[in-house]
């Protein structure tokens, strides 16, 4: 069962690389990988200069490496996504694949998977030019890597669970599916952190963002890469319980999006929906 | 000028560029001389396999396209310097086309593209609202366009191209992809239409030799961008008919070729039919049949029916381009 | 009768684009909640930043701004594009009134649909913000408001045929007129902080001076505007003018090409 899934994955990496990579395209690479995550970054950069009179601060710091990941984040989750999407609406292939006798979930996390690793050129020039331009103080030493490791292959796991749960709503949603990654994109931005300390939000959100992987998993990658003296969204937390509440929730949600998901495939087969087309 | 449409030596090329499919990067021709004249009240057909240059013949003629060489007149409006004159008198419905917004309502979108050709609001929804019910689509005229089957979408792309009330209408495929039903409900329509107007005009191209020959007043042949022939459906058949035509039902065939080499025997086309094998024989002359029956006996095959048939438009197109129209496509499709 | 013509066209081609607001209310999720959360992230930013009060107006009018940007690059910049992929766009092309009253009808359409979702978007950010808003001049805020908005349709009308001719996938250029321009165009904050000579390079968005001026009206003494407002006014005026003549000419340059070479019609 294992070896199939991961089988599957490979195939669903492989199919999701040829469909999102962009490297042979010199104008989709700039679109995707520079102009776009750059233009974020800068955006927040300004906006921080703005306020602070053109001077060097913390919260630059913590902009930049929010903005530098967020590619990976929204990539990642979108992309099992479209991995649905674009099988069931503009390649037409669902049917096919969801009848052959192996894991379609698998499938899509292989979608997810190869749409992270296309983000990670924007998430790299993004720190590249954080370091260079704006000396933002970005390191990592070597005794950080083990905890880098695990912090990131938990995140991942926390966006595909996301993105996975987004399946389940898509698999029952027409018309303007398209958009609803986007959507989850858009709240995830506001609810986890990405650009500003959850403190900030007013008291009724903020417990919203601690109910996401993505909200510890953007304050672990900061801890590995910026120094102890920068903003944090959970200045109490010690580093070992965020690696643990980031276990936690990421296995709460994977059990959501196993709920979701089988859910939502039960009720698409029962209504006959799974492969509709809703005019792509 | 009494014709409705009139073209001399109508030219089109298209530039492509070099790739492995066209090394040389030479340019397509798509027309190559054509000269024609479509009087008014006439329903004129287009026949020719893919690529033979009927789409864009009528997309110069209803004024998308300029010719490369040669001149093109509707109603006495020249398309290339005319445009506009042109476009008030015509109109154009494609086959398998998905044009619209699939929000509208059937009567709101004509209603929409009635407003482009500038009908006002209380006359464009009285013409739209008879006009559905001639193509029996009254009762969908609150649907959503999105919700119509592709039949239904092809009526009322028909009204779309009727509501203007054009002086010629250009018909590209307009049953392609339909259904029986379909498309015999939009071919009586367009009969009817031009049963009431003698001094309209349709253009129309296709695919089906039946449809020419049931809709046609006029039929040209169109091959390689050139007109081959351009007579009535009758009066080309009979052009065809320098020969006699059989069908013959035998035992199971492994191959033809052995009744090609017959004298008097000009071509075979066979297919199977239930575990037998018809053929469709064209011969020099009515005495070669016999030629055919004795080859067949000797490799020990029953002749099941054998039947004399008068030529079909198929018939003559053979003739004419020298393959079946399934044939020039599967040449053109391979290209 | 020809100017009745193009009237009903105009009209004819508005429709869809009005009515579609209340056929398809997934607009109210997608056209307003996305852009409000969009603003509340930013808001957000600056409130960790301890901005003065008047830079949650700035985000806000940001958030606006989105909605028309995304409406001219959608659906128009793109428009062309997505109508000869659907098949409308041969049957505009040779239906009588031509096609600028189509574009414009397009634009007229867009204008009234975005300005509805634009002020539900400031009107929430305002509510639940408590963000500042004095308008020192409502005339030359108007004035302002008309011809940024002009000018930005009239953009939109030119990026449809250029985008058309280009031939690139128009999902791809969309993308890369987002962050970027919200960027340059200071969406979120005063353009004057990217420096003299790069906001007067931006300005050839008419948002970067429309924005611009809005500001300085609302907040005269503590904007940084970009240049004084008049010559702001003068600037989208001209841009105005400049994008719809533009936008006429790459019209008419677009049929010509389409019909001598067929691009629109043929793939050789």
């Amino acid at each position: 069962m294992v070896a199939r899934a991961v089988r599957t994955a490979r195939v669903g990496f492989w199919v999701g690389w040829q469909v999102q990579s962009n490297w042979t395209d010199p104008f989709l690479f700039f679109v995707y990988s520079v102009a776009r995550p750059l233009g974020g970054t800068l955006i927040l950069v300004f906006m921080f200069f703005v306020v602070a009179g053109g001077r060097h601060g913390p919260m630059l710091d913590f902009f930049v490496v929010g903005a530098a990941l967020w590619p990976t984040v929204v990539w990642a989750m979108q992309g099992l996504a479209w991995g649905l999407l674009e099988d069931r609406e503009h390649f037409k292939t669902i049917a096919y694949i969801y009848t052959a006798p192996i894991p379609f979930w698998a499938y899509l996390v292989g979608r997810g998977l190869a749409s992270a690793v296309v983000a990670m050129p924007a998430t790299l020039l993004t720190l590249i030019a954080g370091i260079a331009l704006l000396r933002v103080p970005i390191i990592l030493p070597l005794d950080h890597i083990p905890y880098l490791v695990a912090a990131f292959g938990l995140g991942v796991v926390g966006l595909l669970a996301i993105g996975m749960t987004t399946v389940g709503l898509l698999f029952l949603i027409s018309g303007e599916a398209w958009r609803l990654p986007e959507a989850m994109g858009q709240a995830l931005y506001l609810l986890c952190g990405a650009v500003f300390p959850i403190t900030v939000l007013p008291g009724w959100l903020e417990p919203a963002a601690r109910l996401l992987p993505v909200t510890y998993w953007l304050e672990a990658m900061r801890r590995v890469f910026l120094p102890a003296d920068a903003v944090r969204s959970f200045p109490g937390m010690g580093d070992g319980p965020l690696l643990g509440t980031l276990l936690l929730v990421t296995a709460i949600w994977a059990a959501i999006a196993a709920l979701a998901y089988a859910a939502g495939l039960t009720r698409a087969r029962q209504k006959g929906i799974l492969d509709f087309s809703t005019g792509y | 000028m009494s014709a409705a449409i009139e073209t001399q030596d109508l030219v089109r090329t298209f530039r492509v560029r070099r790739s492995k499919q066209s090394p040389s990067g030479a340019p397509v021709v798509a027309l190559d001389g054509v000269t024609l004249e479509v009087q008014r009240g006439e329903i004129f057909g287009l026949l020719g396999p893919n690529g033979a240059g009927k789409t864009t013949l009528i997309k110069i003629l209803v004024t998308l396209l300029l010719p490369t060489a040669g001149r093109a007149v509707v109603e006495g409006f020249d398309v290339r310097t005319q445009a506009q004159q042109v476009r008030e008198r015509i109109s154009m419905v494609s086959g398998g086309e998905h044009s619209g917004y699939g929000l509208l309502t059937v009567r709101e979108q004509l209603w929409m593209f009635s407003q482009f050709y500038g009908i006002p609001t209380g006359e464009a929804l009285s013409r739209i609202d008879r006009l559905l019910q001639v193509v029996g689509l009254f009762e969908e005229r609150h649907r959503k366009v999105q919700q119509l089957s592709t039949g239904m979408r092809q009526k009322m792309n028909l009204v779309r191209g009727l509501v203007s009330d054009p002086r010629v209408l250009f018909f590209d495929e307009p049953t392609v992809g339909l259904d029986v039903g379909a498309a015999r409900d939009i071919r009586a329509y367009i009969r009817t239409w031009i049963a009431d107007r003698s001094d309209r005009t349709i253009l129309l191209t296709t695919h089906y030799m039946s449809e020419a020959e049931e809709l046609c007043d006029r039929v040209a042949i169109i091959h390689k961008g050139k007109i081959i022939a351009c007579d009535s459906p009758a009066q080309l058949k009979r052009a065809a008919s320098g020969g006699a035509y059989f069908v013959l039902n035998t035992e199971r065939l492994d191959g033809a070729d052995f009744l090609r080499r017959i004298p008097g025997v000009s071509r075979v086309d066979s297919a199977e039919r239930d575990g037998h094998t018809e053929l469709r024989l064209q011969l020099a002359e009515d005495g070669a049949i016999a030629g055919v029956v004795t080859a067949l006996t000797q490799q020990g095959r029953r002749i099941l029916q054998l039947q004399k048939v008068e030529p079909t438009l198929e018939d003559a197109f053979v003739t004419l381009v020298g393959q079946r129209l399934e044939e020039a496509d599967q040449e053109a499709g391979g290209a | 009768m020809r100017l009745q013509r193009a009237w009903y066209a105009i009209r004819g081609r508005a429709y869809p684009r009005t009515v579609g607001a209340a056929r398809e209310p997934s607009w109210i999720f997608y056209d307003l909640a996305l852009p409000i959360l969009g603003v509340f992230a930013f808001v957000f930013v600056y409130r960790a930043l301890d901005a003065p009060a008047q830079f949650t107006s700035y985000v806000i009018m940001g958030g606006a701004t989105i909605a028309f940007w995304m409406n001219v690059m959608w659906n128009m910049a793109a428009q062309f594009y997505w109508e000869k992929h659907q098949g409308n766009l041969e049957l505009y092309m040779m239906a009588p009134c031509g096609l600028v009253p189509i574009l414009l009808g397009m634009a007229w359409g867009g204008m009234l649909a975005t300005t509805v979702r634009a002020a539900v978007v400031v009107a929430v950010g305002i509510l639940l913000f408590k963000a500042p808003l004095a308008v020192s001049s409502w005339p030359l805020f108007v004035l302002i408001f008309t011809l940024g908005l002009i000018a930005l349709y009239g953009l939109g009308m030119f990026f449809s045929s250029l985008f058309l001719l280009w031939g690139r996938e128009a999902w791809h250029m969309v993308s890369l007129l987002q962050e970027p321009v919200y960027l340059v165009s200071g969406f979120y904050f005063p353009v004057r902080a990217l420096g003299l000579w790069v906001g007067m390079a931006a300005s050839i968005i008419p948002i970067t001076l429309a924005l611009d001026g809005l500001r300085q009206v609302m907040f005269p003494s503590f904007h940084p505007g970009l240049l004084p407002v008049r010559w702001e006014v003068l600037g989208l005026a001209a841009l105005a003018v400049l994008f719809v003549v533009l936008a006429l000419r790459m019209l008419r340059f677009m049929e010509r090409l389409a019909r001598q070479e067929g691009r629109l019609s043929f793939r050789w």
